[in-house]
């Protein structure tokens, strides 16, 4: 394949894993809500690059189209996630996780 | 048509009542009540000169039950005329006579809408064509006298008395409806017209049995609800309702429910279960009449003699002697009303005394209280010319063939005229214990009263001199020697009360010492205590403790797992929200390295 001028589908899936790791790895070092949101909109990117390349690689438009509703959902997330996070700031004057503690049994 | 209007009036006072008596006042829902009862004595008054016509009138509401002759039909023939009038009749002036006695409280609601439903269910065991209305009635009656000597149920004592009634009336219904069972089944109707019609055929030893069995069975049911021994032991606590529900009870309803199940069913009940029946009615009939000599209380006195003169009816219904046994049934119904009514007035002058020992001198106070008790008094006596002695003398003639029980009807007479010679000197004539403010009864008791006190004085004669059917033939007259014995000994009796009693209690206190060991009925209600309510109370007990147990091991064994399951799971939930993605990411790990390596 070397010198086709097109880039193999491992090379996306390596690319999708690496970023999906970092997402997770920033999801679960940070502490910053807002943070952890960009964290969590990296796992979501990491996904739809596997699905378009997955699509890409047997030639079917399926993939596309859940990468599709996966930025529609996403989209509708971070419009809650944030509301939750300013809410959760104006209550408390921090958006730091472990210190939102109330529930806990 | 005006057959139906009878239990239906009643009925429909009672409903009346129960919905719309909350709105009405003490004074209106008395006058509905009492308006109720009195519209269904006219209705049976119209039906005087229809009976002269046709022996037999019928009418039907409508199928009921699947079972063969069960069905809301009524029948009116020999008795049932006379006694609707007087259930009515005497029921509309008992109802009369409660306006005035019930002032305080505001249970007149309650009050009125069972006493009319008491008068429907009573016409219902008087006019019902099978035996399965007619236990509906039996029923219905049996759940009035509870609400209703249970009115003031705020007393404890009321209170019980209340469920012993509830509660011995109940076994006897129990042996009623198996009877009723019985009857169904063997003769495949329970319509009273064709097992009537069954019993005169004879249909072999097996169904003679079965009809024995079914009779007894019924017999019991008749015991429990006219107080008869064994199952006496209600009527007396019953005292706790107010009187004129005593009056009721004790004269148009319930306690002479049985001596018309006795009457009605005559043809149909075997022989020997009527003639124990008599034999039944003749010891009860002495035993209670003991028992009254001894009681201290006056409406006690008067409970004791009910259950005596029921049982003299029981010996005239056993026999044979329908008519006797309707006729003192009537006679009795006008002189024990009135006794009780008088009582009330007593009672309701001197403010809630009933104890004989500090009543007293109230003949002068209370003259036309004295007059109309003495009216019922005689009756109880058997006095002529109180209609008691008319009746008496008719269940007498019915025992003549039987000598034991003609004395025991004899004994009885004496003790009878004696014991209610005593009650009425220790009230009205014996000195007074103690001053007593005495307030006069209003006009609606006066009214009441002196209506029941004519009938109780003039109604023997009239039926006697054949003024006035019952719709019965009368069984024979009556020989002289024995009018001329029972009518000495009657009044022997009576005049030795008023001797030894004329000075009060305390004049009296050496026979009383005597008389005294029967006060409390001959120790039956402890045999009963010892024999049956304390094994079933001890039973009880054990069982609660048993399930106390299951409950805790059970119970409360489950809740302590679930708490300790709890405890353990909540430990993974209290985490950080970044240990939770820890946790989901180390899953979708394993779940992918599964799939992956399978």
């Amino acid at each position: 394949m070397a010198g086709s001028g097109v880039m193999p589908t491992a090379a996306y899936l390596l690319l999708g894993a690496l970023l999906f790791a970092l997402g997770a790895y920033g999801v679960m070092v940070r502490t910053n809500a807002l943070a952890m949101l960009v964290a969590v909109e990296l796992m979501l990117n990491a996904v739809n690059l596997t699905f378009a390349a997955a699509a890409r690689q047997f030639g079917e438009l399926d993939g596309q189209v859940v990468a599709f509703f996966v930025i529609a959902v996403a989209a509708a997330e971070v419009a809650v996630g944030l509301a939750i996070i300013i809410d959760v700031a104006r209550r408390r004057g921090s958006v730091d996780v472990d210190e939102a503690t109330d529930l806990r049994g | 048509m005006t057959l139906l209007l009878l239990p239906l009036l009643p009925l429909g006072g009672a409903v009346l009542i129960a919905l719309a008596g909350g709105r009405l006042g003490r004074r209106t829902t008395g006058a509905v009540g009492t308006l109720a009862i009195a519209l269904a004595f006219g209705a049976a008054l119209s039906m005087v000169g229809s009976i002269a016509d046709r022996p037999r009138l019928e009418a039907q509401l409508g199928p009921w039950l699947p079972i063969p002759g069960a069905d809301l039909s009524f029948v009116l023939e020999g008795a049932g005329l006379a006694l609707a009038l007087m259930v009515t009749g005497v029921s509309a002036l008992i109802a009369l006579y409660s306006i005035g006695y019930l002032p305080h409280g505001p249970g007149a609601q309650r009050y009125f809408a069972a006493l009319d439903l008491f008068v429907a269910a009573m016409l219902l065991i008087v006019l019902a064509d099978n035996l399965v209305l007619l236990f509906a009635g039996w029923e219905l009656v049996g759940l009035c006298s509870y609400l209703l000597i249970g009115h003031e149920r705020e007393r404890p004592i009321a209170a019980d008395a209340a469920v012993k009634a509830f509660v011995v009336n109940r076994i006897g219904d129990a042996a009623f409806l198996i009877g009723i069972f019985i009857f169904a089944a063997t003769a495949s109707t329970v319509n009273i017209g064709e097992l009537r019609a069954a019993a005169t055929l004879h249909l072999g030893p097996d169904t003679g049995t079965a009809f024995l069995v079914a009779s007894a069975l019924l017999l019991v049911g008749a015991l429990a609800k006219s107080a008869q021994l064994p199952l006496h032991v209600w009527l007396p606590d019953a005292m706790e309702g107010p009187t004129p529900v005593s009056a009721l009870i004790h004269a148009a309803t319930m306690v002479t429910a049985g001596v018309v199940l006795l009457i009605r069913l005559r043809a149909i009940l075997s022989p020997e279960v009527l003639f124990a029946a008599s034999v039944i009615g003749a010891a009860t009939a002495l035993f209670a009449a003991l028992v009254a000599l001894a009681q201290r209380d006056l409406k006690r006195v008067l409970a004791w003699s009910t259950i005596s003169q029921v049982g003299l009816m029981f010996v005239a219904a056993g026999l044979g002697a329908v008519f006797a046994a309707l006729f003192h049934l009537l006679s009795h119904a006008f002189f024990k009303a009135t006794l009780f009514l008088g009582a009330g007035a007593v009672i309701h002058a001197t403010g809630g005394e009933q104890d004989l020992a500090r009543l007293g001198g109230l003949g002068r106070r209370l003259r036309w209280t004295a007059v109309t008790f003495a009216v019922g008094a005689l009756g109880l006596a058997a006095i002529p010319p109180a209609s008691g002695f008319f009746s008496k003398e008719a269940i007498a003639v019915a025992t003549i063939d039987q000598p034991l029980l003609l004395a025991a009807l004899l004994l009885t007479s004496a003790l009878s005229a004696f014991y209610a010679a005593r009650l009425f000197t220790l009230v009205f004539l014996a000195p007074a214990a103690a001053a007593q403010e005495v307030h006069r009864p209003p006009a609606v008791m006066v009214v009441p009263l002196t209506l029941l006190a004519v009938l109780a004085l003039g109604f023997g004669a009239l039926v006697s001199a054949q003024v006035v059917p019952l719709g019965l033939g009368r069984e024979s007259e009556t020989p002289e020697w024995l009018l001329f014995t029972s009518g000495a000994l009657a009044l022997a009796g009576a005049l030795l009360g008023w001797l030894l009693y004329r000075r009060g209690l305390p004049g009296a206190a050496a026979l009383e010492r005597v008389t005294g060991r029967a006060a409390d009925g001959f120790g039956v209600d402890r045999l009963y205590g010892v024999a049956f309510l304390r094994p079933f109370i001890r039973v009880a007990r054990e069982l609660d403790r048993g399930a106390e147990r299951a409950n805790e091991r059970v119970v409360d064994g489950v809740a302590r797992l679930v708490v300790r399951g709890g405890a353990m799971v909540r430990r993974i939930q209290g985490g950080p929200v970044r240990g939770y993605e820890a946790l989901l990411l180390t899953g979708a790990v394993i779940l992918l390295a599964f799939w992956s390596l399978r």
